[in-house]
């Protein structure tokens, strides 16, 4: 029999025109779909016998009579970054679901090894307690945060490591993670310093002055889609943000706790997630700038350090004392999954790698999610407690290590076949700790 | 549930063409797909869209159209054309690949709403220091030599750093190069009596030119045979550099003091000559034969240097011109409001950019100037304060716009941070690698 072609201009949803509105009856292995959705072209192809999970993007089964029947995305056209500070990021999340595709055709693309490479190289400076997290620039330099380090540190693309000098330095915690702003600025998360510091894209490095300093008062920051920075709440007992043109204010938060939250997120809606370490319940941020909680399936002090944007939408958080992984799903389901490996301090700090896999930074044994959700460990070349916290993609695909109590700069080769670009790896779904 | 349609032309004569389907039978969400040229186009209606139709992006059918509109939603990959095997040529076949493999980039977005400008040292800095810039295929950007005593590069990481030359002058020996076939930067002769070249292994040489005058020659354009054709300021005739290095002349239909600075290769293969104070547009077609058009505005020192857009038109750079001024892949002249004008020389030389805004480098401007690609033009912020400062500029592969220091003590970037920069590949394409 000869196989037939459909048409459809939704997904999902059940819609009269959606791919997932297709019966399944009538279907037949090799039967094709062809449709456009908010101006973006896909393919797909029906695999009768595939019983795959239905995703609604790279798997799409039938509302009605699908069995084992499952739409299996083949072609799609480019997609689209979204620019980060225009409010393009929203609720309807149609800047999300062009961004996806443009995230799987790297994913999709292949990698030149079934497994990563991992190297070291020298660093100029370390100490105890250096660098705690890392930001990509514009020209593609990798700077880490200085958290007890006295002097800035950075990794050229083509790995030329640097030291820069600092304005503000104090001997404990000064900052801990940072956010590149639409400027170019890279502002660096005040968590012991009373003053902000940044650093320009010309690599001018100045301080400006905070509403609200506290101890431990911020541990990471995310870029909303308006351009606001907001710093993520540690010990802080108010919310505090800089505004697209360096504005600095404060805002209530609904939960806060000593140790709360370690990082952020940001969400394929525009929501900003805060990764919850000692805090007993979620706390997000709306893009009208709405703050909420929400709850968590598992908790304990330390949990999660840091979090990561699956290109599914799924924000993983980064497990520390956690022994289970914990993530929530773009329409807000909050699961846990095993873990391979944990131990208390395990991963500070994750990256999403151009194959879809997740990395956890870690301080003495590798462990991954791919995309497909399979948890995995893989040997590093150098450990040592504490090793790094954070890490940065670059646009070769290397994914460089931030190191904090390292003596040497540790780097996973991807091997990408198609690399995440500059302008994708500066995106604030990725850049920032 | 929405119709399938199928189609071999975009528009035209042939019965086959996407906009010959009668928009009658239309309605929103019908897809056509066809293969033109070997490309692949998924296009779906838009029932209400009434945008402009520009044969590629939108196309709106012959007949009973109303609102309703073709919009281009994928393509396959397109294809880089080669910029000496005179590919390029009047039937536009090659060019109406490049621009599929061009939109790619313009339509897959950036990080940011805004460019980031940011600025770098240099190695060596004076007054006139250098005017244009030339993309090596290492990845390269070499300064051409107007007054300074040595080149000056910035490798594709950033590095930058000098190197001899064999040939100086105290005065304005060059402005502007190309990239020939072979990989050598030709330097354009402005004041030098001598030819100069920088070999893709990093030899300099010189050789000798056929003709040579004061203020000869400012900028130039690889055609699509190969030849280096360099752009009349003064000099009463043309002089060209062949692929295998023999250098000839050969005759102008228009000359005059100051006529042309910079130059364009057209998507149809013909090199345009940029007026500055030439009251006519001159330009040499594939074939070699040399013509002039009218202009729809002409000042003196009205324009300095050209931009192939990413539809194929060519826009001239306002230097004191109060308005911008285009020519469209037909020959259609046009002009369009600027928002910055400036009576000292506004700007010299432009750089497409990946998401298919051109950037009008600023020269004694204290803002950066840019039209994009829906035609939108507008302004904004540079570190620098007014003055001449920079001569032209360049794109890289990883999407950062170099901006050609002539007196300007510090290098000066805008990073596009698109999602999809043009390759290395493309940026050297004769259609945008030259001043």
């Amino acid at each position: 029999m000869a196989n037939t072609i459909y048409a459809f201009a939704s997904l999902t949803g059940g819609g009269t025109d959606s791919l997932d509105a297709i019966d399944g009856t009538g279907l037949l292995d090799l039967d094709m779909a062809k449709g456009v959705v908010a101006g973006i072209n896909y393919d797909y192809v029906l695999d009768e016998d595939s019983g795959l999970e239905d995703d609604g993007f790279r798997v799409i089964a039938p509302d009605t009579n699908g069995g084992n029947k499952r739409w299996i995305l083949r072609n799609s056209s480019d997609g689209l970054l979204p620019c980060g500070d225009n409010s393009t990021i929203s609720d309807d999340l149609v800047a999300w679901n062009k961004f996806r595709v443009l995230l799987n055709h790297s994913i999709e693309a292949g990698t030149t090894f079934s497994k990563d490479i991992v190297s070291t190289y020298p660093l100029v400076y370390t100490r105890n307690d250096a660098y705690f997290g890392g930001v990509l620039s514009p020209n593609g330099d990798v700077h880490f945060v200085p958290n007890f380090a006295v002097v800035g540190q950075k990794i050229s693309l083509s790995g030329v490591v640097s030291t820069y000098s600092l304005v503000y330095t104090i001997s404990s915690g000064a900052y801990q993670g940072g956010v590149l702003s639409l400027n170019g600025d890279i502002y660096f998360a005040p968590c012991l310093a009373t003053v902000g510091q940044k650093i320009s894209a010309s690599g001018v490095v100045s301080t400006y002055s905070l509403v609200y300093t506290t101890l431990l008062g911020y541990r990471g920051g995310v870029l909303a889609p308006n351009g606001d920075i907001y710093f993520a709440p540690n010990w802080a007992a108010v919310g505090q943000k800089i505004s697209a043109s360096g504005v600095v204010s404060t805002y209530s938060l609904v939960y806060t706790e000593l140790g709360a939250y370690n990082g952020g997120v940001l969400a394929p809606n525009g929501d900003i997630h805060f990764v919850p370490a000692s805090a007993t319940v979620g706390q997000k941020i709306s893009s009208s700038g709405v703050v909420s909680t929400y709850s968590l399936v598992y908790t304990v002090a330390g949990a999660y350090f840091g979090g990561v944007l699956a290109p599914n939408g799924d924000i993983h958080f980064v497990p520390n004392a956690a022994t289970v992984g914990q993530k929530i799903s773009s329409s807000g389901v909050v699961s846990t999954y095993s873990l391979v490996y944990t131990v208390a301090g395990a991963y500070f700090g994750g990256v999403l790698a151009p194959n879809g896999d997740i990395h956890f930074i870690p301080a003495t044994v590798g462990q991954k999610i791919s995309s497909s959700g399979v948890v995995s460990t893989y040997s590093l070349v150098y450990t040592v407690d504490s090793a790094y916290y954070g890490g940065v993609l670059l646009p070769n695909g290397d994914i460089h290590f931030v190191p904090y109590a390292a003596n040497k700069g540790q780097v996973i080769s991807t091997m990408s076949a198609k690399p995440l670009s500059l302008g994708v790896c500066c995106s604030a779904f990725f850049n920032k700790f | 549930m929405p119709d399938f349609y199928g189609f071999r032309a975009l528009t035209g004569v042939d019965a086959g063409a996407l906009s010959a389907i009668d928009g009658a039978g239309l309605v929103d969400k019908d897809m056509a797909f066809g293969s033109v040229d070997g490309i692949h186009y998924v296009y779906m209606l838009d029932d209400d869209s009434g945008l402009t139709s520009d044969g590629f992006r939108v196309v709106e059918p012959d007949s009973n159209a109303g609102t309703k509109r073709w919009i281009l939603c994928h393509s396959s990959d397109g294809l880089l054309p080669c910029g000496d095997n005179s590919t390029i040529s009047d039937d536009l076949v090659a060019w109406n690949k490049f621009r599929v493999l061009l939109n790619h980039s313009v339509e897959t977005g950036t990080t940011y709403s805004n460019d980031i400008v940011s600025t770098y040292p240099l190695v060596y800095t004076r007054g006139n220091a250098y005017q244009g810039g030339v993309l090596s295929p290492n990845g390269d950007i070499h300064f051409i030599p107007d007054y300074a005593v040595v080149g000056q590069k910035i490798s594709a990481f950033g590095v930058v750093s000098t190197y001899s030359l064999v040939y100086t002058m105290a005065n304005a020996a060059y402005y502007g190069g190309v990239l020939s076939p072979n990989g050598d930067i030709h330097f354009v002769p402005l004041y030098a009596t001598v030819g100069q070249k920088i070999s893709s292994s990093g030899v300099v040489s010189t050789y000798s030119l056929v003709y040579t005058l004061d203020w000869g020659y400012y900028g130039g354009v690889l055609s699509p045979n190969g030849d280096t054709h360099f752009v009349p300021r003064q000099a009463t005739v043309g002089q060209k550099v062949s692929a295998s290095g023999v250098v000839s002349t050969y005759s102008l239909v228009y000359t005059g003091g100051n006529a042309y600075l910079g130059g364009v290769l057209a998507s149809n293969g013909d090199i345009h000559f940029v007026p500055y104070t030439a009251t006519v547009g001159q330009k040499v077609s594939v074939s070699g034969v040399v013509s002039t058009y009218s202009l729809v505005y002409t000042d003196n020192t009205a324009y300095f240097g050209g931009v192939l857009a990413s539809n194929g038109d060519i826009h001239f750079v306002p230097y004191t011109a109060t308005v911008g001024q285009k020519v469209s892949v037909s020959g259609v002249v046009s002009t369009y409001s600027l928002t910055y004008t400036y009576m000292f020389g506004t700007s010299s030389g432009g750089v497409l950019a990946p998401n298919g805004d051109i950037h009008f480098i600023p020269n004694a401007a204290d803002v950066g100037q840019k039209v994009s690609v829906s035609g939108v033009v507008s302004t904004y912020a540079f570190v620098f304060s007014i003055g001449g400062k920079y001569r032209g500029g360049l794109l890289t592969p990883n999407g950062d716009i170099h901006l050609i220091p002539y007196g300007g003590t510090v290098g000066h970037k805008i990073s596009t941070l698109s999602a999809k920069p043009f390759s290395l590949g493309v940026c050297c394409s004769p259609f945008f690698n030259k001043f």
